[in-house]
Parts: structure tokens; sequence; C-alpha cells
């Protein structure tokens, strides 16, 4: 019987290709973690208003 | 679109994500992540790993985004030429459309992601780079001029100008050096790969020099553009990012490279043929090589300099 299955065709046949493409959206996000986490690190800003406001930058 | 029709197109073959990724010319990114990572790492501001490795990745994506733009705009003559033929459009892997949808997004993507990751400057540069590649190569200088690459080549020089960009957030002479060793080799290398070539090139109607002005004037412009790059590879040495090591490399290398163009122009396309144009292909190969030598030769006197191994009283006169 034809009609709209759960499973279509077409999710198989592009198994692969969304899988890499998955994957490098893993990626992609891992790398904007990482690079937001090192510069929010360093330096220190004195700015209250900065997202990398660090009270010991004041006290330095 | 109708459903009979939707069921219709999806029976076509479906795009490997390895086509994607052949569409962003590859090999040509191999070449940019490195001279790219030399502009970066030579700089005399040291940036973090981390910020390093995804701006370099950003030059990577922008420089296989104009790749995947060349490939849409030139699928025409790709599918004529022996070369290309076997590229992702000519031979029906991936539509026409789709290439000018990932080259659009991914330059758009990079040239965002390195002005945060890096800076604005940067990212302006990359920017330029895409437009000079897509837009004034492939679109205006590749169909309309003999000068195509020379002027087009400058769209593979500027990445080690924006990975020094990235590290100090401007120009200077060391950065431009690294941009005029890679603009004027380009004509050499790639005029010695279109002696060998030739009737591709003619077959798909792309005015390279041995197809407007002959293999003797090609022959000729060769010889007289490796003279050119003698002084231009040997320059850098005498810098801030150069020392003895890159002089001796730089001097060695240049004599090979001119000695090679020589003989190109002694020859004629008889003795040509009747070897297999066996001195212009390994001309062409040792082009690769020159211009490998030259940014590993860099990024060791940066390394040397990193440990205090430098000479002390190199003279530095640019």
């Amino acid at each position: 019987m034809s009609g709209i299955h759960k499973v279509h065709e077409l999710h198989t046949r592009r198994k692969g290709r969304n899988a890499s493409l998955g994957i490098v959206l893993a990626l992609f996000v891992g790398l904007i973690f990482a690079v937001t986490m090192v510069k929010l690190s360093k330096p220190q800003s004195v700015d209250t208003k900065a997202p990398n406001y660090s009270i010991d930058a004041v006290t330095e | 679109m109708t459903d009979v029709n939707y069921m219709a197109e999806t029976q076509e073959y479906d795009a490997e994500f390895g086509d994607y990724v052949e569409l962003l010319k590859p090999r040509v990114m191999r070449l940019v992540i490195f001279t790219a990572a030399v502009g970066l790492f030579t700089a005399p501001v040291a940036v973090h790993p981390v910020i390093a490795f995804a701006t370099i990745l950003c030059i990577a994506i922008g420089a296989g985004a104009s790749g995947a733009l060349n490939m849409w705009w030139d699928a025409d003559i790709d599918a004529i030429m022996k070369r290309t033929a076997n590229r992702p459009i000519p031979s029906g892997r991936v539509k026409r459309g789709e290439a000018l949808s990932i080259g659009i997004t991914l330059s758009v993507m990079a040239v965002i992601m390195l002005g945060l990751f890096g800076n604005l400057f940067a990212a302006g540069l990359l920017a330029f780079t895409i437009f000079f590649y897509a837009v004034v190569y492939s679109m205006w200088l590749k169909r309309s001029t003999p000068q195509n690459i020379v002027i087009g080549g400058a769209a593979g020089a500027f990445p080690p100008m924006i990975g020094w960009a990235v590290a100090t957030g401007g120009v200077s002479i060391e950065s431009i050096l690294m941009f005029a060793l890679i603009f004027i080799w380009t004509p050499p290398h790639f005029w010695a790969l279109a002696l060998f070539r030739n009737e591709d090139y003619k077959a798909a109607g792309i005015p390279m020099l041995p197809v407007t002005s002959g293999t003797r004037v090609t022959r000729r412009h060769i010889l007289a553009y490796s003279v050119l790059l003698v002084p231009i590879a040997i320059a850098p040495a005498f810098t801030q990012i150069g020392g003895p090591l890159y002089f001796a490399v730089a001097v060695a290398f240049n004599a090979v490279f001119l000695f090679g163009a020589f003989r190109l122009w002694q020859r004629n396309d008889d003795v040509a043929e009747a070897d297999g144009y066996r001195a212009e292909k390994r001309f062409f190969m040792f082009s690769i090589l020159y211009l490998f030598v030259h940014f590993v030769a860099l990024l060791a006197e940066a390394v040397l300099r990193g440990f205090d191994l430098g000479v002390a009283n190199w003279p530095a006169w640019f």
C-alpha cells in the first residue's frame, strides 16, 4: 500500500549524509563553546557590564 | 510541486556528504590552511591555540566556499575539460543550485565567524578574497583575458595575509612579502600546467596564454616571472620573520626553479611533445614543492625564535 510511511525510503538513503551533517554541526557547537571559554577567561574586564567582568581584575 | 513530482525527484542520485566536501576543493583548502597558519604563527603577536584553530578553520571554509562558487559558475567549461570533468557538478552528483547555496551560505558564515573569533579587519580581508576569486577571477577575468591567472592569483595569495591579520589586526611588510611570493609564483605555476593541458583550455575556450599567444610567448613569460620571483622570495629572509635557514632554502630552491624555467624557455613544442612534456610536468610539480618549502622554512624560523635559537645579529633590512 502506498502512502505516507513513518520512515520513508528517502530517510534511509540519506542516513549517511544526515549523520555526517549532524557531526559537523555538533563540532561547530563545540568550537563556539571552546572559543567562548577562551574569550571569556582572559583578560578579565573591570567593566561591571562586560560579560567577562571579574572582581579580581578590579582588585589587581 | 505535487506529491507525484516530489516522489519522482527523490528517485534521482542523492549527493553523498563527500560530494559536497569535494565542492570545496579540499586540495586547494590544504594549501590555504597551511599558508594561513604560517602567516598566523610567524606573526609577532601570540594567539591562543583555540583561537588560532578556529580562525584558520574560518579562512579554510571561506576559501572552500569560493571554490564552490567557482564550480557553480564554471560548470559548463568544467564539463569540457578532462581535468575537471569529474567534478561534482559536471559529473551530475551535485546540482548547480546546491553549489551556489552552499557557496553563499559558507562564505557568509566564514566571514561572520572570523569577525567574531578574530577581528573585523581579518574578516574584511577574507570577504574581499572570496569576492575576488568568485567574481573578479571566475566571472570576469577567467574567460576574458590571458592575464586571468596573473591578476586572479591574488585570491590564492591572501590567506597568509589574513592569518597575519588575525594575530596583528593589520598589514605589514612581512605579510605583504608572503602575499607577493604566492602572487608572483602563481603565473609560472599555472602556465607550466597550461603548456601540457593546452588542448583542454583550447576546447573550453579559456584564453590562457598558450591559447592566445602561443607556447613560445608562454615559455618566455614563465622565465620572466621566475626571474622576478627570485628577489621577492629571498626578501623575507631579511625581515623580522626571516633568518639564515630561510635564506639558504630560498637561495637553493630559487636556483633550481630558475634553472627549470630556463630549460622550459630553451625547449619548443616538438621537443616537448616528443618526451610527453616531461620537463613542463616536472617544473609544475617542483613549483608546488617550491612554495611549500618556502613556507615550511618561515615556520621553522618562527619555531627557532620561539626556542631562542634564532641568530641574534641577523640583518632585518625591511
